[in-house]
């Protein structure tokens, strides 16, 4: 039976454990599916260019703006609260599948590693400078009362670090927990 | 019957003009207001990252100061101008914070007191003592907290 799942599997291309950076079908199946179409090739520019238009995109507000006439946030000047969803399209446009509902799950679960991304954090320090083309996870901390979702973003090729906006500088005041990059994505 | 109207008159003044008297933070507040005008911001590329992250720090203790004094304010007047000092650094720190980081530390306080904050925001709109983009920033920052950010 396991031969033949095997057979099954490799033939449809997704047990490929280089791609997955797992040795096992208990971790595939606990991961988000892989895209095969992640090419460490002009990576970093991709993406950069992915995370600038998904930082642009409008997106709806939720009920208070609305009734305070609100009803849409463009740009990427500005945090619209939906961190998340702007780096998963980022991440989508360069093949790289991300799931769930909270930014912190690209990091707790496993994905991003799963993707075939490399934590450059060691003993909770960052590399400095970030490079370009990292993509930061942060949790909450206690001073973000009910904020359970923490925060994730993209540093670009120009220096910004960008999710539903783009700033100068990294999210201040949270607790970084990863900082990935994609080995020979020319980060 | 002159100096009753002088009076009144002296009144409304008093209460139109934010008034520093009362803000245990005054000289702090004054400065980085200061500091804030000498460096306009330009979300672009005017200012640098490690201004615009002192700014924000300044505007984050300020902020949960203003917030601190307005709740144990007893008088009407006292209230009133703490008030005034919320939105004063609200409305300031907007263009520095693009994350609305100092919204989101300070968010239980300003939900406990949303009423009277949105009240003082429309009605400064209003009077045109601050613009609409001003008005639009801080409410944006306030409404984006307010949802489950994610």
């Amino acid at each position: 039976m396991a031969v033949f799942l095997f057979v099954l599997l490799s033939a449809a291309g997704v047990a490929n454990a280089e791609v997955l950076g797992s040795g096992g079908f208990g971790e595939y199946f606990a991961a988000p599916a892989p895209s095969p179409s992640v090419s460490s090739k002009n990576f970093v520019e991709k993406l950069s260019a992915a995370a600038k238009k998904a930082a642009e995109k409008c997106r709806t507000t939720a009920s208070w703006l609305r009734r305070k006439g609100i009803k849409k946030l463009c740009g990427a000047g500005r945090s619209k609260g939906m961190c998340y969803q702007a780096v998963k399209e980022a991440m989508r446009a360069v093949g790289v599948q991300l799931t769930g509902g909270s930014a912190h799950m690209a990091h707790t679960q496993g994905q991003l590693s799963k993707a075939g991304f490399v934590n450059l954090l060691r003993n909770g320090k960052a590399p400095n400078p970030i490079p370009a083309g990292a993509v930061l996870v942060y949790t909450s901390t206690k001073k973000q009362a009910g904020h359970t979702h923490g925060h994730i973003e993209i540093k670009t090729k120009d220096g910004k670090y960008c999710s539903d906006f783009c700033s100068k500088r990294p999210m201040r005041n949270r607790t970084l927990v990863g900082v990935y990059i994609l080995p020979g994505g020319g980060a | 019957m002159r100096v009753t109207g002088m009076l009144i008159l002296l009144l409304i003044l008093t209460w139109q003009t934010p008034s520093f008297a009362a803000c245990a933070y005054c000289s702090e507040l004054q400065s980085w207001i200061g500091l804030t005008q000498a460096n306009p911001a330009d979300p672009d590329n005017l200012s640098t990252a490690d201004t615009d992250a002192r700014i924000v720090e300044q505007g984050s203790i300020l902020l949960r100061q203003a917030l601190a004094d307005y709740e144990s304010a007893k008088g009407a007047k006292d209230k009133g101008e703490h008030l005034l000092n919320i939105v004063k650094i609200l409305v300031t720190i907007a263009p520095y914070d693009p994350g609305h980081t100092v919204v989101e530390e300070n968010i239980e306080k300003i939900r406990k007191n949303l009423k009277v904050i949105e009240g003082e925001l429309d009605r400064q709109k209003k009077s045109k003592l601050i613009t609409n983009d001003q008005w639009e920033s801080a409410v944006v920052a306030i409404g984006v907290n307010l949802q489950d950010r994610r």
